[in-house]
């Protein structure tokens, strides 16, 4: 079970994105975990499905997709070499 | 201040990252010696990431490739792919944070971690439990090195100590005797010109400098991170203090093609929107734009006010009339690099407007423009509409590129 299988939507943070990677013609686009709670039900929807049912939005495309959690809140720089 | 004691952080970094993402992704690849390269197509450049095959037969990191090449002629020399070690990195970040919290990610391929006081009853167990998560769900070329200890920067040289593929624990119990094994060069935060001017101080050993008194550590430093660092030897519970934004900024050594300042100027437009979709995304405001090429013979700078802004228009127009100083360089310049930056920045619900300039409501007018040509590239994952002309090189990755304090989005490479 890979980390999808652990995190529901309504774990995430409101300003969260979910990174969506079509897996038939690559486009990427991103999905704010805000929209996603706003379709009903879709709490309680744990990320693998969440991405079984995302689709690409790309015209004539409709493939399915990889969904990744953008981490980009928590970098941190070194200071003076210390981390 | 709080000396802890068990382990309170794992710092865990990934072997010969790129190198090792590469060959997860083309099985062709496993097993043999890979180096990274910034581009194809030629021998002067360097390996920027080797594999632990070709770390093995004495390749290392920014080793020329004719080196390279020389001391292990079969290795496999492969362009980088910033998206693809990009997308690799949220993917081990998501199964690592399964399995313990993410406390800061440090670079592309190193992260800090808090564990709980469970966990630090057993460290090796959850380092276990991070590698096989990696390898059931990501795969198993990709491998790590762990480190637990009291701080992050103790953490981190423990990392050091047993790679690749390594577990180090360093309990404040067993410390300082593997600490004062290592050289200072081992040391994060001790370069050749610090060990210097620490060997200037008498001190020239781990040992010296473990013994050292706070208060003159930070003398030899001329800074407060002297004495930090004597407090993170000691086992202090201690991290780097969170930065602060100052700009948002590209920079990118032009091909051999794209030498000449028509290009140039094409390239230092194209990072400079790149910069300020940047800017806009993470809610800020510049107040001065810098333009930077490096020339064959010297270097030309021009720097520009701007009212406060965030808007494509109002940061192009300033890049044209600073561009409109290189009429006084050479027709024939050659320009090696060029780098754009928009600094002096302030949060975007803070712009103070200029009572001089009385220009809020064309601002406001080019911001709502601005949102609406980003809501559509949003929409359609890359760039469809734009201000003026749009050409990237051929090859991409411009903006994209990895640094220590920036792991670019997506959004970078569009």
């Amino acid at each position: 079970m890979s980390w999808k299988s652990n995190i529901q939507l309504r774990d995430l943070a409101d300003n969260q994105r979910l990174e969506f990677t079509c897996k038939k013609c690559g486009h990427t686009r991103y999905l704010k975990a805000t929209d996603l709670l706003d379709v009903t039900g879709a709490m309680y929807l744990y990320l693998d499905e969440v991405e079984s049912r995302a689709r690409c939005n790309q015209r004539g495309c409709g493939g399915q997709g990889r969904l990744a959690l953008e981490q980009s809140s928590l970098s941190s720089g070194f200071i003076g070499g210390m981390a | 201040m709080r000396k802890p004691a068990a382990v309170e952080c794992l710092y865990l970094d990934f072997d010969g990252f790129f190198a090792s993402v590469e060959q997860q992704a083309r099985p062709g690849l496993r097993g043999r010696p890979v180096g990274v390269v910034p581009f194809a197509g030629t021998n002067r450049t360097c390996v920027i990431a080797a594999s632990k095959e070709a770390k093995a037969r004495g390749v290392t990191n920014v080793m020329n490739v004719a080196d390279a090449l020389r001391i292990c002629p079969d290795i496999a020399l492969i362009p980088q792919s910033p998206d693809l070690y990009r997308r690799a990195h949220n993917t081990l970040l998501a199964e690592i944070a399964t399995v313990v919290p993410i406390d800061a990610i440090k670079s592309i391929d190193e992260l800090a971690c808090r564990v709980d006081a469970a966990q630090a009853t057993r460290p090796r167990a959850v380092a276990h439990a991070v590698k096989s998560r990696i390898v059931r769900n990501v795969g198993s070329s990709i491998t790590c090195s762990i480190g637990f200890a009291a701080n992050r920067h103790l953490a981190k040289i423990a990392c050091k100590m047993d790679k690749p593929d390594g577990v180090t624990i360093w309990s404040p119990d067993v410390l300082p005797g593997p600490l004062l094994a290592l050289k200072l060069e081992d040391i994060p935060g001790i370069g050749r010109r610090m060990e210097g001017r620490l060997a200037a101080a008498g001190i020239k050993t781990t040992r010296q400098l473990y013994e050292a008194q706070p208060k003159r550590l930070r003398k030899i430093w001329n800074n407060v991170i002297g004495e930090r660092m004597w407090y993170a030897l000691h086992g202090y519970a201690l991290a780097a203090e969170p930065t602060e934004r100052g700009m948002f900024g590209h920079g990118r050594v032009l091909s051999p093609e794209e030498r000449t300042l028509p290009k140039a100027r094409d390239m230092a437009r194209l990072l400079l929107v790149k910069a300020a979709r940047r800017l806009r995304r993470e809610g800020y405001l510049a107040s001065r734009l810098l333009v930077f090429l490096e020339l064959r013979g010297g270097e030309w700078t021009q720097r520009r006010s701007l009212p406060a802004v965030r808007d494509d228009q109002a940061v192009l127009s300033a890049f044209e009339v600073i561009w409109a100083e290189t009429r006084r360089l050479p027709r024939n310049s050659l320009v090696f690099r060029v780098g754009v930056q928009l600094y002096d920045i302030s949060p975007s619900d803070e712009r103070q407007t200029d009572m001089l300039l009385d220009d809020d409501a064309e601002r406001q007018r080019w911001e709502a423009i601005t949102a609406a040509t980003d809501a559509l590239n949003s929409k359609y994952g890359g760039t469809f509409v734009h201000i003026g002309d749009w050409s990237p090189p051929e090859g991409g990755n411009a903006g994209g590129k990895i640094s220590y304090t920036r792991i670019p989005s997506a959004e970078d490479f569009w």
